[in-house]
């Protein structure tokens, strides 16, 4: 039988691991962020990390606002689903030809496409789901694909 | 989450921004940072929430939403992204999509009954005018003549080729009233007789040959997404 103190210190430790998971586990992570008790209430102990703390954090990054106004003067809020690059956006684009693409799209499949200063590039959906964000250039023209 | 793609310059008053996938949702739309200002950017908002660049906007990047087959036939020298050789036949969201009881992340804000949750819409925004244009809809016309926010606009759709696009019918300044052109992705304006492209807007004979519509920002999303950033959305034949 484990005594109180020590359960209490022990859901303690649990809870600033799960936060800690939930702001990302980086030692600069959000303080704003670790408000909402019901991220802390979904989490589970099992995704505990294993790896250590990064040796040289960062400096502390400003607040976040958590609320955003939008252009009818309501207020949305800004809710965290997890780590920062969770998704990895892509920031090495590698183009291929039409014709080197075999499998990796269906013909009838969707792709944003984008056309500037006569040259063309196509994204297909399927993958932009798994990145959301593109880095890329086309025509000269920085450029982000988002999904 | 909302299964929105909108395309923006990353160029911003001469600095080039490099964004990765924050982790935060505003309604379900997706939160951006970027790497050299730590700024928060909403992808559905086009501008920053929050950090220095609170309140700067990005400059909307024309694009089309449409088969890999039309856009080939309509681009033949175009390059792909390349998935890195992955063959990706499904989308890892097909079984979010096609479930009308999961509603993004965080649920829906504010219901709204005049679509179904999970149907998708074409939504647009000028000014402060919001309008949904039902698929259904855009199916039987083809094609919208129609003014929101002051602007006359047209609103085209293809089915098969699955592109839906909203352009300024104004061509130096003359507003243009357009109509189906037997060619499914081509439309016609009564005014000059010129036809012009779905795609792009773009007019490809006829005296206004050469001449291309402006692309005008819109949605294929989810209703729940859009009614929520949305709320007082008007609905195309309502």
């Amino acid at each position: 039988m484990i005594s109180t103190p020590v359960r209490r210190f022990t859901v303690l430790a649990l809870l600033v691991c799960v936060v800690a998971i939930a702001c990302g586990v980086r030692p600069e992570a959000d303080t704003s962020v670790a408000a909402p008790t019901t991220v802390i209430g979904n989490s589970t102990a099992t995704s505990v990390p294993t790896q250590t703390p990064q040796p040289t954090p960062s400096p502390v990054p400003p607040p976040r606002a958590s609320t955003v106004t939008l252009a009818d003067g309501r207020t949305a809020s800004i809710l965290r689903n997890g780590p920062r690059d969770f998704i990895p956006a892509i920031f090495d684009p590698v183009h291929i030809a039409a014709d080197e693409v075999g499998d990796q799209v269906g013909r009838f499949s969707p792709v944003i496409g984008v056309s500037i200063d006569g040259e063309s590039v196509a994204y297909s959906v399927a993958h932009l789901s798994s990145h959301e964000v593109v880095n890329d250039a086309i025509g000269g023209t920085p450029i982000a694909v988002t999904w | 989450m909302c299964r929105t793609g909108i395309v923006y310059a990353r160029s911003i008053d001469g600095d080039v921004l490099t964004f990765g996938v924050e982790g935060s949702l505003i309604y379900n739309s997706l939160v951006m940072y970027d790497r050299e200002t730590d700024s928060l950017w909403s992808q559905f908002l086009g501008e920053a929430v929050d950090g220095p660049r609170r309140g700067t906007k990005l400059e909307f990047v024309p694009s089309q939403i449409v088969t890999w087959g039309a856009w080939m036939k309509e681009h033949p020298s175009t390059l792909f992204l390349s998935t890195g050789g992955s063959s990706r036949p499904f989308d890892s969201y097909d079984e979010y999509y096609g479930d009308p009881d999961m509603i993004g992340a965080n649920g829906e804000t504010y219901v709204d009954n005049r679509f179904g949750t999970k149907e998708t819409v074409l939504g647009v925004a000028i000014g402060q005018d919001a309008r949904a244009y039902s698929f259904g809809d855009l199916n039987r016309s083809m094609l919208i003549n129609d003014a929101l926010g002051g602007m006359e606009i047209v609103v085209v759709y293809e089915q098969q080729s699955n592109v839906a696009a909203v352009f300024a019918r104004i061509v130096a300044g003359r507003a243009l009233t357009f109509f189906q052109a037997d060619e499914p992705l081509h439309i016609i304006d009564e005014e000059t007789n010129s036809v012009c492209n779905k795609l792009d807007g773009r007019a490809i004979s006829g005296p206004l040959e050469g001449e291309q519509l402006t692309m005008v920002p819109s949605f294929q999303l989810f209703w729940f997404a859009w009614s929520d950033f949305y709320p007082d959305t008007s609905i195309y034949g309502e």
